[in-house]
């Protein structure tokens, strides 16, 4: 290959990755138009204002939450939930997946064991975690574990299971270790589909928290919107859902992006 | 043809007639003892009597709920509790009326006496105090509490555990909660299972208004006459009440479900259903309520006032915005 054939190639490659990039990202039309509608419709008294009131209103209730400190000292009390138990339950589920997938004893060992608890939804077992470890800090982070590691562990499984059998014959063949066709060979090809499970689960933990604050913990996202709904603080409520919104979508993009840079070689 | 088509419009008017009387209006009532008058009238029919066409939905979970339900005019008339109404009116924007009172206090502190001696003791660390949620009745109580034995606010509240009556009656009887705010019946029920009346509304805030009438202004403006005939259903009760309180508690504990003697509140929450009331109780949790009709406007405003201090509503009102003017 020239150098400029090179140069062409690597042009390609960067702006097939911009161009499925920018694919991706939301139209930001509709939501203004959306905006718009919703503020006629507040304002012309379409619906009661205390049961939608307009953005501008929730704009600048958002205002008065962030100047006040409750928001940020709510979303701060969420945001360490959701780090702390979604990468515990993520980095054991890549770590226990990998095992599985890359050693067929111990995925014999542990297979019935995730596909009986893997269906299980998160918050089913709630009940039972607040009969183990009691309605405290602890409970969040074990439910937002749960939540995501077993579809980490299962996308993982799946992933170096389905590396093709032939590169990792190919580097017996020359001689290669099996740590070093593992780390080399078999994580690097299953990491789209592991991307995928810790994509799917940084969201899900945001739902899974904010019910969890709602149900049994009296700090958080969750739990502030419980008391917006006790008060009817509409505005209050839309603020939250509007900030779990986001935080999803951060969530999701950031591993977006770890995947495009980690898999470069696609 | 004229006579076949003035036929017609004869049986449109008709059937159009029978239509709009028979729409009854919605009317939600607190499934609790709060609401015995409401029960009394429909069992007594002074409503019938009056002409009101009413349905009651004895069952609302939240003031959100409640707020929701009035503005689809699901419910255009509820009996409950004054905090409640407020916030159905300043934070919801429906535009209601209070057309009269139906008891003062009825709510109260059970504690477990061999951990809570005194009001102090509730700033205790480590302690389980169960509360319904920021904006109900009782809870605007535990805020008066603090208050008047000016207890430490953040050391209080760090003992909070926010949950609905039932709930914390469940939680006294496995052994999960050391004291409960909590309305009546609720509260003499916690009697039952071992703990003691600390303190009782009438304790904390004297002439604390418990419940109230409220209807929607767009009724109100529409059938101006159904106000009058609510507050005369409503006082008449609340005097037979007075009259007869073994009878009320009866014609309340028949609401209740009544098997055996015992009475299952199993309409308000299947949680409730997991509970025992029996007659003794409700009779005792009665008579911790003072039922009137009697509403002043004087009591409301420190309320309203109180609940803007308390940050429940961004700004304080009038009481005469919220009160019908013709009691």
């Amino acid at each position: 290959m020239t150098k400029s054939e090179n140069k062409t190639a690597k042009y390609n490659l960067k702006s097939s990755r911009a161009s499925s990039l920018n694919d991706s990202k939301p139209g930001f039309i509709p939501i203004i138009v959306l905006l718009i509608l919703w503020e006629i419709a507040a304002r012309c008294d379409f619906v009661s204002k205390g049961l939608l009131p307009p953005f501008t209103e929730v704009l600048s209730q958002f205002y008065e939450l962030i100047k006040n400190g409750i928001l940020f000292e709510n979303l701060a009390k969420s945001i360490i939930r959701v780090l702390a138990g979604f990468s515990m339950g993520a980095l054991l589920g890549i770590l226990t997946g990998t095992v599985m997938g890359w050693n067929k004893y111990i995925d014999k060992l542990f297979n019935p064991l995730i596909t009986v608890f893997y269906p299980v939804p998160a918050l089913g077992w709630l009940p039972i975690l607040i009969l183990y470890i009691g309605i405290g800090e602890a409970l969040p982070i074990a439910i937002i574990f749960i939540c995501s590691f077993f579809p980490v562990c299962y996308n993982t499984v799946c992933g170096i299971k389905n590396v093709d059998k032939n590169y990792i014959f190919a580097a017996k063949t020359m001689g290669a270790s099996n740590i070093r066709i593992l780390k080399t060979i078999v994580f690097p090809l299953a990491l789209p589909t592991i991307f995928t499970g810790l994509r799917l689960e940084a969201g899900m933990a945001w739902r899974v928290i904010i019910a969890a604050e709602m149900v049994a913990i009296p700090t958080g996202i969750g739990a502030l919107m419980m008391r917006a709904e006790s008060l009817i603080r509409m505005d209050i409520i839309i603020v939250c859902l509007l900030v779990l919104s986001v935080m999803t979508f951060i969530f999701e993009r950031f591993f977006i992006r770890i995947e495009s840079v980690l898999t470069k070689w696609k | 043809m004229k006579k076949i088509a003035g036929l017609l419009a004869v049986l449109i008017l008709i059937s159009a007639c029978q239509t709009k009387r028979e729409k009854s209006i919605g009317m939600a009532v607190e499934f609790m003892n709060h609401a015995a008058c409401a029960y009394v009238a429909r069992e007594k029919g002074w409503f019938k009597k009056e002409g009101l066409r009413l349905s009651a939905y004895e069952s609302y979970v939240t003031g959100m709920a409640l707020a929701s339900a009035m503005v689809r005019e699901d419910i255009q008339i509820a009996y409950m509790c004054l905090i409640p109404a407020i916030n159905v009116y300043a934070n919801a924007q429906i535009p209601i009326k209070i057309l009269a009172g139906t008891h003062k206090y009825g709510y109260g502190l059970a504690v477990n006496p061999n951990k809570i001696k005194n009001i102090n003791d509730l700033q205790k660390r480590g302690l389980n105090i169960g509360c319904v949620r920021e904006g109900g009745a009782v809870d605007v109580l535990l805020h008066k509490a603090m208050d008047k034995y000016h207890l430490n606010k953040a050391k209080v509240l760090k003992n909070i555990r926010r949950m609905n009556p039932p709930k914390q009656i469940l939680a006294i009887k496995s052994g999960k909660l050391d004291a409960a705010f909590l309305p009546e019946q609720w509260a003499t029920m916690a009697e039952d299972y071992g703990f003691k009346m600390l303190l009782t509304a009438k304790d904390v805030w004297p002439r604390m208004q418990g419940s109230v009438l409220v209807i929607k202004d767009d009724l109100l403006k529409k059938r101006p006459d159904i106000a009058k005939k609510l507050i005369a259903a409503t006082e008449k009760s609340t005097a037979w009440i007075n009259a007869n309180p073994i009878q009320a508690m009866n014609i309340v504990s028949k609401q209740m479900q009544s098997t055996k003697g015992v009475l299952f509140p199993a309409k308000a929450a299947k949680l409730a259903g997991k509970l025992e009331i029996n007659s003794k109780v409700l009779s005792r949790s009665m008579n911790r309520m003072d039922y009137t009709g009697n509403i002043s406007s004087e009591i409301i405003q420190s309320t309203i006032d109180y609940m803007a201090k308390l940050g429940y509503i961004k700004k304080s009102f009038k009481a005469e915005e919220i009160l019908y003017d013709k009691i």
